[in-house]
């Protein structure tokens, strides 16, 4: 009985160890529940893994094996550790101006208090990036000056609130990552529910200091400009 | 909190005002190009090769392209990159970052990490987006193209 009990216990722990191979890749929903797929490949083939929990063993000198489900169990024995040390998603503000300026919009001085409070319920140094981002149409009123001096506003607003510069990086990346005309280009959608509030829309006022005045530029054929682009975004990691 | 909503419209108001005059010229933005990313979460051993020398990781320590990280039998962590993607390896594991550049206002981007030994879990951020061909982790055996967005990989 005693000899018999080891032997389905050995039996056991093999099929436990054999459950996932131990050069393995597996695919696996994100956090939103969202799947991509990835493709493995050597010098001798390629697996394409597109299904979540779908899986390819890896062998020196073989191509990457053919997919297969991998259970669920043995996933999350194999990579508990990981998977207890994952980051929290980065939280993204994004902030909105009055046009012309660098003055916040109503709703976007709330998104920058949010922030800080974000930065100041950190446990452990904070990375922070406060980038400007431009529409790839030329606005009225917006210049790549005024954007470089939006960023630089924010940025000495969340110092003057106590963040340690250091912690800072400021940045400008123009109309290379659009906030709408890219589908899925606007980062981290949950973490940006704070900075909800849309954009205003339309022309700068008529006091707007901007040297354009509405109606300057006259409708033109071509893409539309797209004055939600122009913001700036504070990313708390 | 008030207080500092009114302190920081103020100061962006009186920002406003200043460059409206064109008395205030904004300084120049930092790059910071070194920083790679952050150590955002640990437990156990964990340390760091960089430049031929090592030094023990935390959280908060700042990483750079060509770090060489190496966790011990007791040891994982998170890090959370510059483009948002985050990396978290368990025990016994051996991670290069071989290569990391974002730089959407240039459109140059590349993000390789090595896993040389143990486990990894990888969730893509915006390089994944703004370049999927960047985006590349090496194993011994095998290279994963990563179309996005979240993956396990072991290796032994």
């Amino acid at each position: 009985m005693r000899a018999g009990g080891t032997t389905v216990l050995a039996a056991a722990a093999m099929l436990a160890s054999c459950a996932l191979p131990e050069n393995v890749v597996v695919l696996l929903p994100d956090e939103s529940g969202r799947v991509g797929s990835l493709v493995v490949s050597n010098a001798d083939g390629a697996t394409e893994l597109t299904k979540p929990l779908a899986a390819t063993s890896l062998q020196t000198g073989k191509p990457p094996g053919r997919p297969f489900l991998a259970e669920q169990q043995p996933v999350a024995r194999v990579f508990a550790k990981p998977l207890e040390a994952t980051p929290r998603s980065p939280s993204v503000f994004v902030l909105f101006f009055t046009p012309g300026s660098a003055a916040l919009t109503p709703a976007s001085q709330a998104a920058l208090q949010a922030a800080v409070q974000a930065v100041h319920g950190e446990n452990g140094p904070p990375d922070i990036s406060v980038v400007a981002h431009t529409d790839a149409v030329a606005l009225a009123g917006e210049t790549a000056q005024l954007s470089a001096f939006r960023a630089q506003a924010v940025r000495d607003a969340l110092v003057a609130a106590g963040i340690p510069a250091a912690a800072i990086e400021v940045a400008d990346y123009g109309s290379a990552s659009p906030l709408q005309s890219e589908p899925g280009a606007a980062p981290a959608q949950p973490a940006a529910e704070p900075s909800a509030g849309t954009p205003p829309p339309g022309p700068p006022p008529p006091n707007s200091p901007g040297p354009a005045g509405p109606g300057a530029l006259g409708p033109a054929p071509g893409p539309i400009a797209q004055p939600q682009n122009v913001r700036v975004e504070v990313t708390v990691r | 909190m008030r207080t500092v909503a009114r302190a920081i419209s103020a100061f962006l108001l009186a920002m406003v005002g200043a460059a409206a005059l064109g008395a205030a010229v904004p300084t120049p933005l930092r790059a910071e190009e070194a920083v790679v990313g952050i150590v955002k979460t640990l437990s156990g051993t964990a340390t760091v090769k960089r430049d031929g020398n090592m030094f023990q990781l935390q959280i908060g320590t700042t990483l750079h392209e060509q770090d060489l990280i190496e966790t011990g039998p007791d040891g994982q962590l998170g890090i959370t990159f510059r483009d948002n993607s985050r990396i978290a390896i368990g025990p016994g594991t051996r991670l290069a970052v071989s290569r990391f550049t974002f730089r959407p206002d240039q459109r140059q981007y590349g993000f390789i990490v090595q896993l040389l030994h143990g486990t990894l879990e990888y969730i893509s951020g915006l390089t994944a987006k703004l370049s999927p061909d960047s985006v590349s982790i090496e194993m011994p055996t095998s290279t994963i193209a990563v179309r996005g967005t979240r993956l396990l990989a072991r290796a032994e």
